[in-house]
């Protein structure tokens, strides 16, 4: 079965809490995820959107973050794309240091899923697989 | 079994059954089929595909969401959807009504 999702919704932090709460409730549905895998999925779109928010679309209440999902048999991906310029991937690789208090979240993203594409800078994409199904 | 869940697995059969492959609107919610979808489905279109199966959009408050699958599975995802929402407040005007 093939089962998309796309929400597109400002970025008052409100408004982007609701459709990551909507998108988790709509990947649910499927129940191709426990509670545990739910909540991995949860965290780790928190993180994206709110990366999105901040760093994308630099609070711009103005500019728009959306969320789409693609579950195709047992594997989800999962794009949160945002209006800004973009990142420079050279950039991204840079991010993530022990020491600093910032950059955490993509690390994090990339534990938890093992993988993290971005695409033009600004398109963030996981690929879910099914080993988050417990 | 939920009386609005067989209402709805009756009227989703016409979409399955449908030769060629029809697109009807079956809300907005104003005008429900069953209860099941009118809270908080907002709106849904079905279409019949060659394989016999159905495809189906529906808007359920910020969301967009499309599948495809069985008659079984489209009742199903359905009811589930409206189970996850139906009770909660995460979409502003669900379970209200």
């Amino acid at each position: 079965m093939k089962f998309q999702t796309s929400l597109q919704t400002s970025s008052r932090f409100s408004d982007v809490i609701m459709a990551t709460d909507v998108a988790i409730g709509c990947l649910g549905a499927t129940r191709l995820y426990g509670q545990n895998g739910l909540y991995q999925i949860q965290l780790v779109l928190a993180e994206l959107v709110a990366n999105s928010v901040e760093h994308g679309n630099k609070f711009d209440l103005s500019k728009s973050v959306e969320i789409k999902m693609e579950t195709v048999n047992d594997d989800t991906t999962i794009s949160v794309i945002d209006d800004g310029p973009g990142i420079d991937p050279a950039v991204l690789d840079k991010l993530h240091n022990p020491e600093s208090l910032r950059g955490h979240g993509l690390h994090m993203v990339k534990q938890i899923t093992g993988n993290l594409g971005v695409k033009d800078g600004h398109i963030f994409t996981i690929l879910i697989q099914n080993k988050h199904k417990e | 079994m939920a009386e609005s869940e067989q209402e709805l697995r009756e009227k989703l059969r016409e979409f399955e059954q449908a030769k060629p492959p029809v697109i009807r609107s079956v809300a907005p919610a104003n005008q429900p089929v069953s209860k099941l979808l009118a809270n908080p489905v907002s709106t849904a279109e079905f279409e019949s595909t060659r394989s016999g199966g159905i495809k189906c959009r529906l808007t359920l408050g910020p969301a967009l969401i499309d599948f495809e699958g069985s008659l079984e599975e489209t009742v199903q995802i359905i009811t589930r959807l409206t189970q996850e929402f139906a009770k909660s407040n995460i979409i502003p005007g669900a379970g209200l009504s």
